[in-house]
This record gives C-alpha cells, structure tokens and sequence, in this order.
C-alpha cells in the first residue's frame, strides 16, 4: 500500500512513529507530511519519505510554483482542479492547501491518513473533493472539548465527517464520541489501541511496596487542566489528614500554574508534592517502576500510553474512567479505575493501593501485564491498522 | 485655617462611573476634607473630582519631548525629595539604568507631593516602596485578595520591602493579614479592618416562592478562584439524587478556562441544568436573585466577596466555602453556612440540607441574613471608618 500520513510535524508523536515505522517494517510504502522540526531517524528505512511542509511565505510560494510547473506540463486539467478545490479566503491559506493537496495527488497513494481530526477544520475540501481515500485519526481533546467553544469546529466535522472514507479510534468510547457529529460513522470506524514497545514490555518485574515509611505515587504529563492534577492534590491531602506517608511526583515539562502553586500552598501538601520534568523516556520509565502506584486523574484522555507502560513494567495503577480506560482497566484485577473529577474517589483508590496485601498486589501486577502483551502490543496496533486500511479501499 | 491634608492614591487605573467602590470612596473623602489626588501608572478617562497624575512612562516620544521643560522644571522644584529616593533605592538596584527607570516611573508621584501615599492594592507598592519616605509621607497599602494570597507565592519575597517601609495596612479580611504576617509582615504594623460594605436601600428582600425546581445561583466570572469544579461535581450528586435544579451564573467566562469549564458541564451532564450568563447590571441580576431559593459561594480563593453580602442583604440562603474572607463574611450556622472548601460532597450534602428545611427555619435564616448586613456591612460604618483610617494615619 502506499500510504501518505499527515502529521503536524516531523517527527510526531510516540504513536504516530511507531505506527510509521510499523508499516514501513511490513514493506508499505510510506509518505509523511508535515513541518520538518528534526530529523526523525528514517535512515533505516528505504521506503519511508518526508515531504517536508515549507515554513516561510516565500518558501509556500515557490513551492506551489514547482507544482503548478509539474502539473502544468503532465496534466493541466488536475491542475486547474486543484486550484479550484483548495481556493480559501486567504492568498496563504489557497497556498497553503494547494501545496498539500498538489503533493498527495501526485503521488497518486492509496490512503491518505490525517492525523489529528481538527485538521479537517481547514483541509475540509481535501476530503469532500476526495483527492484521495482518507482515513482520520481521532483525539480526545479535538471531539469532547475543542467544538464546545468552536462552533466552526462543530460545524466542519458534521459536513465532512460522512464523507471521510474511514476513521481510527483508539478506543470504542472515542468513536461514540465521534458519534454526535455523524451518527453514520460506526461502520467507517475501527479501533486500533495504543501500543508499547517490545522493549518496554521487557523490563516488567513484580514490584513490591518500596518502603515502609513512605508511599510513592507518580503521574507523567504535562500541565493542563485536562491533566486533573487539582484533583490528584485534593486526593493527596485526604491521604496527609489520614497519616498515609503519602509522597505524590509528577512528572512533567513546564511549570505549575497559579491555581496549582496556590492550592499545593493552601492545603499544606509542600511536602508531599514533587515536580520534576526534563526527564529522558528511560529515566521516567525508571522512576515510574521505582514507585508504590501510578496515578492518573485526568478528566480527558484517549488511552493514556503512560498507564499502558505503567501496566506493561509492573507498577499498579489507579485511573479514572476518562476517554477509553475503562477498555483497558478493570477494577480490582489489573489496577483500580474510578470516576473522573472526584478526589475523593482516588483517595479511595490510592488507599487500597497503599493496603494491599503483597499476593493481592503481585496478582494485580501480573494481571495488568498480561493485559498490555495481549491487547497492547505493537504487532496487534499494526494489525488493525492494516485492517482499517483494507476496509478502506474495499470501500 | 489649618491646611488640608493631602491625600494621593496609588490605583491601577483611574476610576470611571462603573467603579462605584473606588468612586465613593474619593468622593466621601474630599466631603470628610481630604484633598485627594489620584496617581497611576495609565492615562486614561478620570470621572472623580480628584486631579490624576499619570506615569511619564505612558507618554509617547513626542509628548516627551514637548513636556521636556516642564519636567526639567519640576526636577529642579522637587530636588529634595529626587535626590533623597536616589539614595534610598541605591542598595534596591544593582544597574545604574534600572535605578534611572525606577525614579523615571515614579516621577508622577515625585512631583506631587502629599501627606499620606495610600496603595489601593500591596502589589502597586512593589518598586515604589521608598517614594513615600521621600516625600516624608505616611505610606499604607490595601489588601484585597489576590496579592496577598496568590502573587505573594509565585514571586517570594515580593513584598520584604513594602513591609519595612508601610506605616499601616487596611484589609478586608483578618484572613489576608494572616497570610501578610506568615510572610514577613511586621506584626507590629497597624493594621485597620474595613470590610467591603453595601448601600442597603438597594437591597429589597428577594420574595422567593419555593416550588418543584430549585434555583441555585452564582454571581463571578467562571474561574477556578471561584470553585466551580467543585460546585458542578456536587450538583452531579444532586443530580443522581433526582433533585430538580437549575443553577445559574452571573459573570462571564474569564476566557482562557471557559473550555475547561464547559467540559466540566458535559462531563458531569449538567447541560440543562446550568445557565451561564454574562455580566448583568442591578436591575437583571435582581431579577435573578429575586427568584433564587440558595445562593452558593463555593470559592477556593476569595478576598471578602461582596455578592455574598448582597445575597444575604436580599435574604437569601447563603452558602459559603471558608476560603479567604468568607467565614468572615457569612456567619456560619446563623446568617448561612460556611462550607469547608473543595469538598463537592460536603457540598451536596449541606445543599440538601438547606432545600429540606422547614420553611419556619428557612425564614430565620434569611431575616438573620439580613439583620447581620444592616447591622455589620452598611456603607455609612464603612465610609466612618475610612475617615478614621486616613485620619489615624496621617
């Protein structure tokens, strides 16, 4: 298959690598593009191909030239087509869009995958004038939070949505989602989870409780509200007032907001608070596995990979119900899952996370592990996706 | 004839009709006999009588060089009082050209000498700490909320040398001065406590007639200071308990969390449960609040909050967290209920109570409500007690 990927940048996401370089590994040929940001390590593979995005207004212009040349000579009437279907409002934008949808109908691919579903905000007409087959990737964020103060949003993915020729999920609760803008879409849709890497997989090891004096809770993510860390703090703080030793990291790029600073500051928590960021994806997964439990209070996800590694290494985790864990986690067996935006109820969690019995514990971390082999690894993530993309070309 | 005592306030920006508070308070203090002048760092519309000097760092390079001899002059006029914050701020700034822009921004201030330099809020004393003393006034500082509790933690030790330079404090709450001292106020500074006061003629009582549907409502903008991710967890409990509601609130979104907070309405389905409206005036949100049977001021942050007081002025049943000046401002038990903070279920709980009660007891409630405002936030005992603030501090 030849198959273009549209990422916003090179490289991309965890995910989206893998995924590339999944179906390069399986002999697909494959086309990425995006804004060049570093490289991205393809020099293994013969048949992966950057089509890098120019960053300037000059580099757009000239690079709609070489199009407008190339089609000129071999087929003015595409030409003439794609001028029309990428017309927008803007001279930048009319540029913009012909220089993506000039490259992908040259290449004349059988699947042209969008990453990340608000693209179709402003390459709407890629689909509806359907230069190629396509298949969009949704996220979370983009469908339960991005069209409630974006009527614009709203109103694209209600037109384009019945005519995207397939969908990826990475969850069955993110297609229901999906399915407030077309109700039609189900059978378009497929769910490929997300995956961990061999190599993750191989470092698990039954964990045992770290210390007697105190209990080590770590959550990995950046700092957004989305992320529920003010419901992790309220949580911490009902486990301080219970005398749990209880000592919360958070593992994360940037710095606290104010409402974070000032609660942390309220509740008195100073010391069972760590922030730490800037950590390599080796010395993270260390840190991880060096902790009691792995916690995640979000409100909003897709399926978070960080519980997955969790999971796949061995530390139990407690998650809320957001997006899709309810897929993964089920309660009492392989880790604790509770509803989303009550403090309380991870308080709970962590609870019976700090008193569990070393037979119930190792239970639970072999559980979770046998988990993420069967449903988590790269080589079933591939095989749905390659799935996905046949339905779509049967289609 | 005794000469008048001078007055300047340091504000954000000068007051316009829509800043009642402030515009009151300048008003009654030049009826009291206080010349007042306002001093701010932007140059916009003045509606008070008090002349306003702005900062010369707002005026453009035109304007500077046009008031180039009018500044020369009044250097030369106030060379003392220059030439003395020179010297104070000598140890305060290590470069040279800081120190110049330091004394450049103040000019405004330098240039118009008053008895008493009082700072609307503590942070705009921040890089004028020394003026005062300069001129040989007395220097004071307001607390109201935000910098006290929250720019206080994200720059530590923003306020070391305003606390050794201040001569008095007015605060709105006992709770800030609490947080001014755990931050190295001296406790020996004065301190006066006026809280945010109301005219009580625009208060009627609200005359609510209780039905199937219980209104709830909320005057704020939707931020996190406010709790609203507490209170929307704890309507979801109301919600699973098939108690009929529609909660509204009067404010607006303080725009970077409106997403936040619009999933947190999906997510806990309150989506025809909650009204949100915009800003209001007087006569709209009487409307509302005539027609509301539980007022909730559900706040992790809050300096006093004058809604609540307006709640209770109307006799409605008040529910409060006991963050900042809240447990100071409804009388737990007695004018409403004080909350503890960020517990939606305990929340719940005590609105449930409060629906439940008899309608004898709801009717205690808001005549206390009402008796605890006339008798403790009337405008009139606020407007006293400023006058005996400037007067003790002069």
């Amino acid at each position: 298959m030849r198959i273009a990927i549209f990422a916003s940048e090179i490289p991309s996401t965890v995910f989206i690598e893998n995924l590339i370089k999944g179906l390069a590994m399986r002999g697909h040929t494959i086309y990425v593009y995006g804004k060049y940001i570093k490289n991205p390590h393809y020099e293994n593979y013969n048949n992966i191909h950057t089509v890098k995005e120019p960053k300037s207004k000059l580099g757009m212009s000239l690079y709609a030239l070489k199009y407008i040349l190339k089609l000129l000579i071999n087929n003015p009437r595409k030409l003439l087509w794609l001028l029309k279907v990428s017309k927008a409002q803007s001279y930048l934008y009319w540029v913009y869009r012909f220089n993506l949808y000039a490259s992908i109908a040259v290449l004349e691919v059988d699947i042209f995958h969008i990453q990340w579903v608000n693209s179709l905000l402003y390459i709407d007409s890629f689909v509806e004038h359907k230069i190629a087959k396509t298949v969009v990737s949704f996220r979370g964020t983009h469908l339960n939070s991005t069209p409630l103060y974006l009527k614009a949003c709203r109103e694209a993915y209600e037109r384009v949505f019945p005519q995207v020729d397939g969908f990826h999920g990475v969850s069955n609760a993110i297609i229901e989602e999906a399915k407030k803008y077309d109700i039609a879409l189900g059978e378009r849709a497929h769910v490929a989870y997300p995956a961990v890497t061999s190599s993750t997989l191989a470092r698990f090891k039954v964990t045992t409780k770290h210390a007697k004096t105190e209990f080590h809770a770590i959550s990995i993510g950046r700092h957004h509200w989305k992320k529920g860390y003010n419901y992790a703090f309220d949580a911490v703080k009902i486990l301080k007032d219970k005398e749990i030793p209880i000592i919360y990291t958070i593992v994360a790029h940037g710095t606290l907001d104010e409402q974070l600073v000032y609660q942390i500051n309220e509740l008195g928590i100073q010391d069972q608070i760590k922030i730490t960021g800037g950590l390599s994806h080796d010395k993270v997964l260390d840190t991880a596995q060096n902790s009691d439990v792995f916690l995640l209070p979000s409100l909003e996800e897709g399926v978070a990979n960080v519980v997955l590694e969790a999971m796949a290494i061995g530390t139990p985790v407690v998650s809320t119900d957001c997006g899709g864990m309810l897929e993964v986690i089920k309660d009492g067996v392989n880790g604790y899952i509770v509803k989303s935006g009550y403090s309380n109820l991870l308080a709970e969690a962590l609870e019976k996370v700090y008193n569990l019995n070393a037979e119930h514990r190792k239970n639970l971390i072999i559980n979770a592990h046998q988990t993420i082999k069967e449903k988590h690894t790269l080589e079933t993530q591939l095989n749905e996706m390659e799935k996905l993309y046949h339905k779509v070309l049967e289609s | 004839m005794q000469k008048k005592k001078t007055i300047g306030l340091v504000v954000a920006q000068p007051p316009i009709y829509t800043e009642t508070f402030l515009m009151s308070k300048i008003q009654n203090l030049i009826d009291d006999g206080f010349e007042v002048v306002i001093f701010s760092n932007l140059n916009r519309a003045n509606n008070t009588q008090a002349p306003l000097y702005s900062s010369y760092t707002e005026l453009s390079i035109f304007k500077l060089m046009y008031n180039i001899p009018y500044i020369v002059f009044k250097i030369i006029q106030n060379f003392k009082a220059i030439s003395k914050y020179k010297k104070y701020i000598n140890t305060q700034y290590s470069s040279t050209v800081s120190k110049y822009k330091n004394i450049y921004s103040n000019l405004h201030i330098l240039f118009n000498p008053v008895d008493h330099l009082h700072f609307e809020f503590s942070v705009l004393a921040v890089d004028k700490e020394y003026v005062a003393k300069s001129m040989g006034a007395k220097m004071t500082v307001s607390f109201r909320g935000y910098d006290v509790s929250i720019s206080i933690l994200k720059n530590k030790g923003l306020f070391n040398t305003v606390w050794q330079n201040i001569d008095g404090v007015h605060t709105i709450s006992n709770d800030l001065v609490k947080r001014a001292l755990k931050h190295g106020m001296n406790p020996n500074t004065p301190v006066a406590k006026i809280t945010p006061a109301i005219n009580l003629s625009n208060f009627k009582p609200a005359n609510v007639v209780w039905g199937n549907v219980l209104h709830i409502t909320t005057t704020g903008r939707v931020s996190w200071k406010k709790g609203f991710q507490y209170v929307f967890a704890a309507l979801a409990i109301l919600k699973k308990q098939d108690i009929n509601f529609q909660y509204h609130i009067i404010g607006g979104f303080e725009e970077p969390e409106k997403e936040e907070f619009l999933f947190l309405v999906q997510h806990h389905q309150l989506q025809n449960d909650i009204t949100f409206h915009d800003k209001m005036n007087r006569e709209q949100l009487n409307e509302i609040l005539d027609q509301t049977h539980i007022y909730i001021q559900y706040s992790v942050q809050e300096g006093f909050c004058n809604a609540a007081i307006e709640a209770q002025a109307k006799g409605l049943l008040t529910i409060v967290s006991d963050a900042g000046g809240l447990p100071e401002n409804v009388e737990n038990d007695k004018s409403g209920w004080v909350v503890p903070k960020r517990n939606s279920v305990a929340l719940a709980n005590k609105i449930v109570e409060v629906y439940m009660m008899s309608n004898e007891k709801k009717k205690e409630f808001s005549e206390n409500a009402m008796i605890h405002v006339s008798r403790n936030f009337d405008i009139r005992k606020q407007q006293d007690l400023f006058r005996e603030f400037f007067n003790q501090a002069s």
